[in-house]
């Protein structure tokens, strides 16, 4: 609505001197060339310095002599603050700083003064009621049903700029769906951020707005934020009261809105026709687009395809296993067609989670029913993808190696298992177990150092994404099950891959940890209920084989030296250091022997390499911590390491 | 991965929608989601990089960007032509659907 006040006709022309520097500027004399800061600011010295005594900058005296310092941001900033907060400066000024002479600060003054009166004369034209007006119109247009879903982007990307000053006051209700740990880690490649990482609910660290934003309205959290940030010093009070009347403006428009639901059409009575009332989310279409029939006759015989019953890419009979093999590229987007389908599925039980707060509370409403019935069938769609009932497959890689073959399977796997019952877990153990050897991150092995080499460092990502999103849920699974349980998955993994050729990676040393870790605090914590059991006997049996299979390349599990002049980290071996300390606490005596004579060299290179004096203290420290962690197990300590 | 932690636009599918794969040209731009692609502007420029988010108009928004712009030089007296390529990095980067030409996997030999 055009505010009828004729204010602009009441400046004179003439007296409107903002602009005359844009609009009276010569276009020829600068078009097609890069502004030159430098030369304007010394052509407009004098206008500069006026500005800058009008904000009360400190200028350095013209007649000095000296050269100009173009003084920067922090500095104008560090003399501003002082300004605001006291009017009169409380330390005696250098005499370089000092201003001219108190007749010429008072005349500033009073121009000053004189300016903002004038700017002034016209304020307060709109009563409080007006402008609450015409803010409850403009935010009404902004009301979404759905603020998780509609402001999602922005809801997002403020939790995880919350995140990183620190957890806020406010719990967001919505659950997340960026910003974990993989996606805000510290690895360069800033893309990756944009990672489709754990959704977990009720995560705090969200910058809400002051006041409640209980029921996680990121569009109130949003614009609160913005006001937030647009204002600048000193105006506090004035912003905290706007604040807190927009926000009961916006409360009382929320409980509008939810009591009576707009439609998005309107059709008076008589009319000829309806009348689509646009808003931010059903803008005003340029084109009009059909969609449906098209899509829809292609998409019912993929589906079709889709569920047939026989897994379409298992070509059984003699061709059973080579589906890898004779069509490579097709396998590839199979896979990654099924990555986006449980994408997809994820993603809505996502959704339905976050829904699932706003269902009516008795279980026999229709609604509840149709959010359940959804709910399993999305889970059972993640299911049905992931194929981890069938732990051996026919086709080789299984595919869920070929699932986590990506990057991107790899992140939605905790999210999956998020959502699955324990049984799932365990099948989708017990698959990844079995199918060890095939994992892409077992393939690459230990890698060296070589940091330049491109495919050396994809790999390093991979492995460490690995042992970042799919290891967790395993390993606390495993913490969490029965001692039959872990043996049986022991005595898989011990029969289905190659021992001496996988502990060199890190993801096998860590679960073989787990696995002795687990064996052994069982065994202590819980004697009286296993005794002479089966169970442990089975997992002495397992321990003994265990310890067979790898002697003689104990040494092997750490990974390789790095080269002359690069640095060398602690957290390399750590994993390694970990695995020996655990295999030692349960061996023998003759064990323990062997353990120590195959390791000896690696202990004393570190202890020596620590007690060089060439590390810094940190690294030297971690160093011995880590050897420490081994020897300690047996008894010893490294500094009863003779060198 | 740096603290750009946006939610992968799986823009094509959104939160809410349905997960059924219909089987239209764009979806196949879904499954190079997240993964690295050659893309052909117009004005004679291609850019390598990390796809992280497209839409229908195929705006898009790629990481670990690498364009490269092939210029041919005609030289006026001797009439000859002589092509040269110039390349930048960007970290990230936001295209615009209008200029895009195509999109597909890079080719092997990259």
């Amino acid at each position: 609505m055009a505010l009828e006040d004729n204010l602009g006709d009441q400046l004179e022309d003439t007296l409107d001197t903002f602009n005359d520097e844009t609009f009276d500027a010569d276009a020829s004399a600068i078009a097609g060339e890069e502004y030159d800061f430098y030369r304007n600011t010394v052509a407009h010295q004098t206008q500069i310095q006026q500005q800058m005594h009008r904000i009360g900058v400190p200028v350095q005296n013209a007649a000095s002599g000296e050269p100009r310092r173009v003084l920067t941001l922090d500095e104008i900033e560090s003399h501003l603050v002082p300004q605001r907060a006291t009017p009169a400066p409380a330390q005696p000024v250098p005499v370089s700083l000092r201003r001219a002479s108190p007749e010429v600060v008072a005349r500033r003054r009073e121009e000053r003064l004189q300016r903002q009166a004038e700017l002034s004369r016209y304020d307060n034209m709109m009563s409080r009621h007006d402008k609450d007006y015409i803010v409850r119109i403009q935010v009404s247009q902004l009301l979404t049903d759905d603020p998780a879903a509609d402001d999602f982007y922005c809801h997002m990307y403020q939790l995880s700029r919350g995140a990183l000053f620190g957890p806020g006051s406010m719990q967001s209700q919505a659950s997340m769906r960026g910003g974990a740990s993989p996606a805000m880690g510290s690895d360069p490649s800033a893309a990756e951020g944009s990672g489709r990482a754990t959704g977990e609910p009720n995560r705090p660290g969200s910058r809400a707005a002051l006041g409640s934003v209980a029921s996680g309205d990121p569009m109130r959290a949003g614009v609160a934020n913005e006001y937030r940030q647009h204002v600048g010093r000193g105006q506090r009070s004035n912003t905290q009261s706007s604040m807190a009347r927009m926000q009961q403006q916006v409360q009382r428009i929320v409980n509008e809105a939810r009591r009576r639901p707009k439609a998005s059409q309107l059709a008076l009575e008589g009319a000829l026709g309806k009348i689509s009332v646009n808003s931010a989310r059903n803008p005003k279409q340029v084109i009009q687009v059909q969609r449906g029939h098209a899509g829809s006759v292609s998409g019912g015989s993929v589906e079709a395809k889709h569920s047939s019953p026989g897994p379409p890419h298992d070509l059984g009979g003699m061709f059973a296993g080579l589906g890898d093999a004779r069509n490579p590229s097709s396998e590839r987007r199979k896979t990654l067609r099924s990555i986006e389908s449980v994408y997809g599925a994820v993603l809505r039980l996502e959704q339905l989670i976050r829904e699932q707060v706003r269902l009516a509370p008795n279980a026999e409403h229709p609604s509840v029913v149709a959010w359940i019935a959804s709910y399993n069938e999305a889970k059972e769609r993640v299911w049905a993808e992931l194929e981890a009932s069938q732990p051996i497959s026919n086709t080789y890689p299984h595919p869920l190696v070929r699932f986590l073959s990506f990057s991107k399977g790899k992140r939605i796997f905790p999210r999956i298992v998020h959502h699955m019952s324990i049984d799932q877990v365990l099948a989708l153990t017990t698959t990844v177990i079995a199918n060890f050897e095939t994992l892409d991150v077992c393939r690459f092995g230990s890698f060296s150092y070589a940091a330049g080499s491109q495919i050396d460092v994809r790999r390093r990502e991979e492995t460490d994404l690995f042992l970042q999103a799919v290891m967790p849920p395993a390993l606390g699974f495993l913490a969490e099950t029965s001692l039959q349980i872990v043996n049986g998955l022991f005595a898989l993994f011990m029969e289905r891959n190659n021992i001496a050729w996988v502990a060199r990676t890190r993801p096998a040393l860590a679960f073989l940890t787990m696995f002795l870790g687990r064996t052994a605090a069982l065994k202590q914590g819980e004697m009286g209920a296993y005794g002479d059991s089966q169970e442990l006997y089975q997992a002495n049996e397992l321990y003994g084989h265990l310890f067979n299979s790898l002697r003689g390349s104990l040494a092997s599990v750490f990974p390789p030296l790095p080269e002359m002049g690069q640095p060398v980290s602690p957290v390399e071996d750590l994993h390694a250091w970990q695995f020996l300390a655990t295999l030692a606490v349960g061996a023998s005596v003759e064990q323990q022997h062997t353990l120590v004579a195959e390791v000896r060299e690696k202990v004393l290179e570190k202890v020596q390499l620590a007690k060089s004096g060439h590390l810094p203290a940190e690294l030297a420290a971690a160093l011995t911590a880590n050897v420490n962690l081994f020897l300690n197990a047996l008894g010893l300590d490294a500094s009863q390491v003779a060198t | 991965m740096t603290d750009v932690a946006s939610a992968n636009a799986a823009a094509a599918a959104g939160p809410t929608s349905s997960f059924s794969m219909v089987e239209e040209p764009l979806d196949l731009v879904r499954l190079s989601l997240d993964e690295r692609i050659y893309v052909k502007l117009r004005g004679d420029r291609e850019l390598r990089g990390r796809l992280h988010a497209y839409d229908q108009h195929l705006n898009m928004v790629l990481g670990e960007v690498e364009e490269t712009i092939t210029i041919v030089d005609v030289d006026e007296e001797s009439n000859t032509q002589s092509v040269r390529t110039v390349n930048r990095k960007v970290p990230m980067l936001f295209v615009r659907g209008d200029g895009v030409i195509l999109v597909s996997p890079p080719s092997r030999a990259s």
